[in-house]
């Protein structure tokens, strides 16, 4: 029996890569709920998970992580309510390249408020040197809405990237208990 | 509403196909007070219903998500094949059935009343998923 169990999320928006991350760190064959994608003038990826993803991992002082992706489209946020319930903190995903990333964070920032609100969630930006958007434009988006959580620029098919992600995150929310 | 992707990947003539064949699943059984046909990934393909409080879109995306979640569930088992579920309460039971066309499969999702029977329903299902698989346009 791991010493604790920690339920986390990965969000946002579709092809931000929720479902790549877990894959690169579970220890377990993760569950998906991929289908075939249809929407190619929102993304041209083949496959969309339209589920979750599940994936595991256990951290050095013996926690064990239970890592839960959400899709990232909105028609599928009855999902997100789902899925939420529980879950200490959020690795929220964003795709640089994309038009206009600061919004599609805000979009996360409000379904996922309490979250956001108690510090339990840390940012990961894929494909930072693509796109005009720099980091400092989501921390300035993230102050503005007096929000201070950490930005990284991330590639989240490195495995050191989202361990990364995941401590921060842990740091986060042990920090905002001691308050 | 209907997306604009679904026409253009699935075509008009596939989409006329799937609400005929909805029609007449719901002439067959009259417990069954509606039907869906949905993508994989969650968009309305085709629908119809008795009473018109049902949103098809909600439906659509719901569907695809659990019948994404029971085949998850079987691959987990490794029960191999396509895959159906049902969920049902006192007031009616949803049956969430995988159509595996080659080209693109698609989600059938029968609605009916607490007087339906399950058996009935299902093999009422599949014989329409059987036509909606079988047809390429």
């Amino acid at each position: 029996m791991p010493a604790q169990e920690l339920k986390l999320l990965f969000a946002g928006p579709m092809g931000a890569g929720k479902t790549t991350a877990i894959r690169t760190i579970s220890d377990i064959a993760p569950v998906s709920t991929e289908a075939a994608n249809i929407d190619k003038a929102q993304h041209g990826k083949a496959e969309t998970t339209v589920g979750l993803d599940y994936g595991e991992t256990l951290l050095e002082g013996g926690e064990r992580l239970r890592l839960y992706g959400l899709p990232g489209q909105t028609r599928f946020e009855f999902m997100w309510k789902i899925v939420m319930k529980g879950a200490l903190g959020m690795i929220l995903l964003l795709d640089n390249s994309r038009d206009d990333p600061v919004a599609q964070m805000e979009i996360y920032l409000d379904a996922f408020e309490e979250l956001a609100r108690s510090s339990s969630m840390v940012i990961g930006v894929g494909r930072s040197a693509e796109g005009s958007t720099r980091i400092h434009d989501y921390t300035q988006k993230l102050q503005a809405r007096g929000l201070c959580l950490p930005v990284f620029a991330v590639d989240v098919r490195k495995r050191d990237d989202v361990l990364l992600l995941l401590e921060a995150l842990l740091q986060q929310i042990e920090a905002y208990e001691t308050i | 509403m209907k997306s604009s992707s679904v026409l253009n990947m699935l075509g008009s003539d596939y989409v006329a196909t799937c609400e005929a064949a909805l029609r007449t699943l719901m002439n067959d059984v009259p417990s069954i007070t509606a039907a869906v046909v949905a993508t994989a990934d969650g968009f309305e393909v085709a629908s119809v219903q008795a009473e018109g409080r049902m949103s098809a879109t909600r439906l659509s995306a719901l569907a695809s998500s659990l019948l994404a979640l029971g085949q998850a569930a079987l691959r987990e088992l490794s029960m191999t094949g396509s895959g159906s579920v049902l969920i049902e309460n006192a007031m009616g039971k949803i049956m969430l059935v995988d159509v595996r066309r080659e080209h693109l499969p698609v989600v059938l999702c029968v609605v009916a009343d607490e007087m339906a029977m399950t058996g009935k329903v299902l093999w009422a299902a599949k014989q329409c998923a059987s036509t909606l698989e079988s047809r390429s346009s």
